[in-house]
């Protein structure tokens, strides 16, 4: 039996087949022992960990746990990727330069021709933190409360409280 | 062209609506500055605290903080002051500080200061519940919370 027959009878058991190709291989399991043990394997595998996979519960909210791991993964992102070298000359970064021009142009008009100060939530995004802290704002709908949580981009240097 | 004389009864009445209408005006600014409860605490995994001067956080603030890992939370710092439009400055440790400023009702600049340094500024609406919580980790795997909240 080649790899690509293996490949088949999983994709077989998992409902991924054409009806055709389902029906190629339904007959191919009436005549071939080796097809058979083989799905007959893959099925008690895949009962096995359907039925048996441990339930982890988690120490803290689905969505705090899920923020951690963002950031983790936010922060390694910025660690990996280098310094891009900005070539500002090359006709991409030339394109973008327009595009931000205009974005700044319209932006300039709409703040001669619109009072901010009349709209309250015009001060909603006002948020920043200093160089070296990081923050994530999530919402909690069950508490309905929201939440700034802060980290320092170097996790050897917290801020202690007390 | 024809004079009108207020006579000395007048004046005096119209003067006194003016004071009145000053009076309640101030009255009512005086009214509107709101008041903040802000607290600083600390959330563990241990019993108790090991400063015997931190109370245990209020029930429903600590249940309200179940979200996050932590089993214990004891108020480090507490305190109600009356905001205004003036920045205001307040020590919560020695490390840690906020500045708040009120911008229109029930809206707030906060600025956090950790050591000295400026860590966040936030601009949003804050009322009595919930609270508005900044947190960060602390060392060995306990955290800090500030929770800010309308008195």
């Amino acid at each position: 039996m080649n790899q690509d027959t293996e490949l088949n009878l999983q994709a077989y058991l998992d409902e991924e087949l054409s009806e055709g190709e389902a029906r190629k291989i339904s007959v191919q399991l009436k005549n071939d022992a080796q097809a058979n043990a083989l799905i007959e394997e893959l099925r008690f595998i895949k009962v096995g960990l359907r039925e048996n996979e441990l339930e982890l519960k988690l120490p803290e909210s689905r969505e705090f746990y899920w923020s951690k791991i963002q950031r983790e993964i936010n922060r390694d992102v910025k660690v990996a990727s280098p310094r891009a070298t900005l070539r500002w000359w090359k006709p991409g970064y030339v394109r973008f330069a327009g595009v931000f021009a205009g974005a700044c142009a319209l932006l300039m008009l709409s703040f001669f021709a619109f009072d901010g100060q009349n709209d309250s939530r015009a001060m909603d995004e006002v948020e920043g933190t200093g160089e070296d802290m990081g923050s994530i704002t999530y919402h909690s709908d069950k508490e309905n409360m929201t939440v700034v949580y802060l980290f320092d981009r170097d996790p050897e240097r917290m801020i202690d409280s007390k | 062209m024809i004079h009108r004389r207020f006579s000395t009864s007048q004046l005096l009445s119209w003067f006194g609506c003016i004071v009145l209408v000053a009076s309640v005006s101030a009255l009512k600014v005086s009214a509107a500055d709101p008041k903040l409860e802000v607290q600083l605490v600390w959330g563990t995994n241990d019993e108790t605290s090991p400063d015997a001067k931190h109370k245990p956080l209020e029930e429903a603030l600590a249940k309200k903080l179940g979200m996050f890992k932590w089993k214990k939370y004891f108020v480090v710092n507490r305190q109600e002051i009356p905001v205004s439009a003036t920045a205001q400055k307040i020590k919560l440790s020695e490390k840690c500080e906020i500045e708040i400023k009120n911008i229109e009702p029930s809206r707030y600049e906060i600025n956090v200061f950790g050591k000295g340094k400026h860590v966040l500024k936030k601009t949003g609406k804050i009322t009595n519940d919930p609270p508005f919580v900044i947190a960060g980790d602390d060392k060995n795997d306990c955290a800090w919370f500030i929770l800010i909240r309308e008195h």
